[in-house]
């Protein structure tokens, strides 16, 4: 016994020494570790109706999770940390990642999923860990689809040398250079990024809206007296991998309403002059980052990632242990056990998964099949990505559509591009489904719902229909449009012809955009002036809107833009507007063309909807009929013209009655003999209006 | 219960060593058949020095095992098999020599069998002979006392000659170039051609002429000629488009390789089978330096399958979205070049004719090793 004891005993000296260095290189060590925050949600909708079943990240891209893209990329960016952040079916995404490769002593760092189920934006689960307080320093942020190579020790690198200098430097976006019609940029969602040309801080950042065809980006005029290089630019794939500092979760916490990473965060803090953080960005232009981030994406992603410009993260390197890969001139990646027909053609760009037999006649042609699939006789398949375990029957035609697992393909159907067919649909023979049909068997309540147009006689499964989504975003039925799997020529030659009336329009427009820009040239020369020429020009805005008969949304907007533009209160808004109206008004009662009456009915009804706009609460109808009266005073006429207005808003719901009653009695309304005399006629008015009121109640 | 609980730790340990291994050979974070060799034999050492056998065939099967998995992660790194299959042979010839200074037919059982009478025969007979041989002999238990030390001092050696390859095939430039001889190399990533070159030009004068081999290797010519440069010899960088223009004026080309196979052919990188046809045409020599553990002994049956394709962005740029769209882009890494083409193999064994290389591999493996 002695003896051992004594062993152990020496045991534990000497095991406890390198213990002791390993703390101190620990510590030492601190600065360089890194952590990841992963976003496993990407609270959105486009990949419904299959993620009504399984969550985004762990959709399959070339046959293995696309989650395992991202762990892969953090592994060769040397994280050391891994949190994800789970939302949406987090029980799934724990499961995959408790069973994965990651979970082992030999993944190459540690993995944490933290629940947020209330975050409904990226904004909410920040906050969320900013409360949980689980970032201790700089960390990585990407979100759970991403495909990326970039070796990211250099990324880093000028990142934390940023840092050390200056504290401010909070975020460095990593952005991959791509022509602006590039297949791997997500359309519908790009943005303008300017740069200063030798630092590459970002001075400012904007969302493009391709529906409203924006023409015009407005910038601080400071900007370029900081900065003596600016580049403007969308030539980027922004793909969400940023390196944050402990300091953006707090922001946004101190900024409860940012939601979006970028166009919230990102933009408000650029425009923000009281922050005074910097943000910087990293331009990629030799590996490849991407996000699948839209259907459009996933389709263009897999095609990158099949002709192995994501190389080493090929669909041959077996990402997973079971994979058994191997790659094949043409881009053909074949695994084991498959089964091929001798007469059947497989072509270039095709990934095969295991246990797949593909009968005689059938060709396929850059396509993605999965694994244990049976593929009939004279089966026709392009460019499609057809999942595991699905049966597709002789004869089929698949083009362009993602087919996912366990699904049935009848024989002799066909499956136009664009097309969904999610998990266990069975479409019965002869069945054609169209590219815009998303279908579906999945009814959250153990329910069954057959669409027998659409699957047909025997099939199983409906159209699936998005419609929560439909109000909330305004842009939803641009990004629906465009990020389909298919972005079809019809849609790209309708914005192309949106494109050229865009340009007419402009055409149309030039003369008076160059006023107003000769306007704001003016008020930069002569700051005093501003108000008046906002007024002036915010009059004259309104009259050409009447005499050129515009309709009322630009009017609306061009005041808006004017007001934003000059920081003008809505007070001068209101007051410029009324000077139009009433001035338009007096004109048509003193040429005589119409009676006060009927004057101010045909402009107020037109245009009265304007001060819907303008005019909120009681306050802001007290001011505005102020400004009524004191317009009307100089007008001919003025006090009927003043009833008729005061009575037509009325009926317009624009002014309430207590609005009017407080007005009245203010001393404001009654402060010198003009505007005694011009509202000579309101008590009658007011008579009426209470004794109407009090009818109505006695009733 | 302690010592086994260790011994668990230890084995989750290697485990997790050997699954961080493949995942990094699976990135290509480790690359070149050096790094990969070396690597290997570093592997192979803590997996002998942890492992627990009662009969040496037990150890021969794991070790298979173990080199199926490496060669499953990256098949086109074949240094990683040859490594493997070398600790292999040194294990089977500890057990054979132990086995002979015991029972005294160690020589019988030699595989080195090369006349016509063994041709119908096949490994697996090999196997099962040595294995109910062995069986027979009943000298399980000695055995194993007796052989580890030796084969972790094997491959202690191995890692030894693994790093000191360089050397002794650099010592073999000043019979290969002549004073004032004009060298071409394609093989710019070589350390071996580099080290060739650089310890020649202690006693020679001569020109090289690096080929840029683009697109892969372009940053690491423009180093490699640097680092010429700085030594003295006279350097010059060309485009891969010039090599036949000036290939007359060639004196030698010297190339590095990635792998050399059983019949002499080799991997090297791309473009090295156009410049080598070319050296053919002008009858210009072709010399390749490599070390022994570059030789594999698989034959060329589908060259494809061998071959390395990297990243299609460094032939196209990814940025130019009108082209990735309509174009298929392949960039393969490394070219077959035919043992036709080769004229000498300098080794660390001495140079040898790329016919010869049959007789290396059935040197250095066992012929039952040949599939893993």
């Amino acid at each position: 016994m002695g003896p051992k004891k004594g062993g152990q005993g020496n045991k534990a000296k000497v095991s406890k020494q390198p213990s002791q260095q390993n703390t101190t290189q620990d510590e030492t060590n601190q600065d360089e570790r890194l952590q990841a925050i992963v976003l496993s949600d990407s609270y959105q909708t486009r990949f419904q109706p299959l993620t009504l079943e399984t969550p985004r990240c762990l959709l399959p891209l070339c046959n293995t999770a696309l989650l395992e893209y991202t762990f892969e990329f953090l592994a060769l960016a040397g994280v050391s940390e891994v949190i994800v952040v789970c939302c949406a079916h987090a029980d799934q995404i724990q499961e995959y990642i408790a069973h994965s490769r990651w979970s082992n002593p030999s993944s190459p760092f540690t993995i944490e999923t933290v629940l947020s189920p209330e975050s409904v934006s990226v904004g909410d689960a920040m906050r969320d860990l900013d409360a949980k307080g689980l970032i201790t320093s700089d960390f990585l942020l990407v979100s759970g689809d991403i495909v990326c190579n970039v070796p990211f020790d250099k990324v880093l690198a000028a990142h934390r040398e940023r840092r050390a200098k200056d504290k401010n430097a909070i975020m460095t976006m990593v952005l991959r250079e791509a022509s602006p019609l590039h297949r791997t940029r997500a359309r519908a969602e790009s943005a303008i990024f300017v740069l200063d040309e030798q630092t590459n801080q970002c001075v400012h950042y904007e969302e493009i809206k391709t529906r409203k065809h924006m023409q015009q980006i407005s910038l601080d005029p400071e900007i370029f007296n900081k900065h003596t290089d600016l580049a403007i630019r969308n030539d980027f794939i922004d793909c969400h991998i940023d390196i944050c500092s402990p300091d953006v979760p707090a922001l946004f916490t101190e900024n409860f309403d940012y939601n979006h990473i970028r166009k919230d965060f990102v933009h408000g803090i650029l425009t923000s002059d009281l922050l005074g953080k910097t943000i910087f960005a990293h331009i990629v232009t030799d590996n490849y980052a991407a996000r699948v981030r839209s259907l459009q994406t996933y389709d263009a992603v897999s095609k990158d990632v099949i002709s192995r410009w994501t190389y080493p993260i090929t669909p041959d390197s077996n990402l997973l242990a079971d994979q058994t890969f191997q790659y094949q001139r043409g881009h053909i990646y074949k695994e084991e056990d498959i089964v091929l027909a001798r007469s059947c053609r497989i072509n270039s760009c095709t990934v095969i998964g295991a246990g797949t037999a593909v009968d005689d006649g059938t060709v396929i042609t850059g396509s993605v099949i999965g694994r244990r699939c049976k593929i009939g006789k004279n089966v026709s398949i392009t460019g499609a990505y057809i999942w595991d375990d699905v049966t597709i029957e002789d004869d089929a035609i698949i083009e362009s559509a993602i087919i996912a697992n366990g699904a049935v393909i009848g024989a002799s159907s066909r499956v136009a591009p664009g097309a969904i067919v999610s998990y266990n649909v069975k479409i019965d023979r002869n069945v054609v489904v169209d590219g815009n049909k998303r279908l579906t068997r999945y009814l959250g309540d153990g329910l069954k719902k057959v669409d027998k147009d659409a699957v047909g006689e025997h099939g199983d499964g409906y159209v699936y229909e998005d419609d929560s989504e439909a109000e909330e975003d305004d842009d939803y039925e641009e990004i629906v449009n465009s990020s389909g799997l298919v972005y079809n020529m019809a849609s790209l030659n309708a914005s192309d012809t949106s494109f050229s009336t865009a340009s007419a329009d402009q055409m149309h427009r030039k003369p008076r955009r160059r006023r107003v820009s000769t306007a704001s040239s003016n008020t930069m020369a002569s700051e005093d002036s501003d108000e008046d020429s906002f007024l002036r020009e915010a009059q004259a805005s309104v009259e050409r809107a009447i005499a050129e008969n515009h309709d009322l949304d630009i009017a609306a907007l061009e005041l808006g833009t004017l007001r934003m533009a000059k920081n003008a209160h809505f007070h001068d808004v209101r007051a410029a507007t009324i000077a139009a109206l009433i001035g338009r008004i007096s004109h048509l009662v003193n040429s005589n063309t119409l009676k006060a009456r009927a004057a101010v009915e045909s402009v107020l009804n037109q245009w009265g909807p304007l001060f819907r706009r303008q005019v909120f609460d009681q306050a802001d109808q007290i001011d505005f009929l102020l400004l009524v009266q004191r317009d009307c005073t100089r007008r001919m006429q003025g006090s009927s013209i003043l009833l008729h207005a005061i009575n037509c808003l009325y009926d317009q719901d624009i002014l309430e009655e207590d609005a009017i009653l407080t007005w009245w009695q203010d001393p404001q309304s009654k402060e010198d003999a003009d505007m005694v005399k011009v509202g000579e006629l309101v008590p009658r008015w007011l008579e009426w209006l209470t004794t109407a009121e009090e009818e109505s109640d006695s009733e | 219960m302690l010592a086994t609980g260790a011994h668990i730790t230890k084995e989750k340990d290697l485990n997790a060593h050997i699954e961080g291994f493949v995942a990094q050979l699976k990135r290509r974070q480790i690359q070149g058949s050096y790094n990969v060799a070396l690597a290997t034999a570093q592997l192979l050492l803590r997996v002998v020095s942890a492992a627990r056998w009662t009969h040496i065939d037990q150890l021969v099967t794991q070790i298979k095992i173990l080199g199926k998995r490496l060669q499953g992660a990256q098949p086109r790194e074949l240094a990683c098999g040859n490594i493997i299959r070398r600790v292999l042979a040194l294990i089977r010839e500890e057990s054979e020599d132990t086995n002979g200074s015991e029972s005294g037919d160690g020589v019988a059982n030699s595989p080195l069998i090369t006349s016509m009478f063994s041709l119908l025969s096949t490994n697996d007979e090999y196997g099962a002979n040595r294995l109910s041989q062995s069986l027979m002999d009943g000298t399980g238990k000695s055995i194993k006392k007796d052989l580890k030390p030796y084969i972790i001092e094997g491959i202690q050696e191995l890692i030894d000659e693994l790093r000191n390859i360089d050397e002794s095939i650099a010592s073999m430039g000043v019979e290969m170039i002549h004073e004032n001889e004009t060298i071409l190399t394609p093989t710019p990533n070589s350390k071996t051609v580099l080290k060739f070159l650089l310890r020649t030009a202690q006693k020679r004068k001569f020109t090289v002429l690096v080929v840029e081999v683009f697109p892969n290797d372009v940053e690491k010519t423009h180093e490699f000629a640097l680092k010429l440069a700085e030594a003295g010899i006279e350097t010059t960088v060309i485009t891969d488009a010039m090599v036949y223009s000036i290939m007359g004026r060639v004196g030698k080309v010297v190339l590095g390789t990635h792998a050399v196979l059983a019949n002499g052919g080799l991997l090297a990188s791309a473009g090295a089978a156009m410049i080598c046809q070319c050296a053919n045409v002008h009858r210009t020599p072709v010399v390749v330096c490599t070390g022994l553990y570059k030789l594999s002994p698989m034959y060329p049956f589908d060259v494809e399958s061998l071959i390395e394709v990297g990243d299609t962005g460094k032939v196209l740029a990814f940025e130019d979205g009108s082209l990735v769209d309509k174009v298929n882009v392949v960039n393969p890494l490394y070219d077959y070049v035919p043992p036709e083409s080769v004229d000498l193999c300098i080794t660390n064994m001495g140079g040898y004719s790329p016919s010869f290389m049959y007789r290396l591999v059935l040197d250095h493996y066992r012929q039952e090793d040949a599939t893993l």
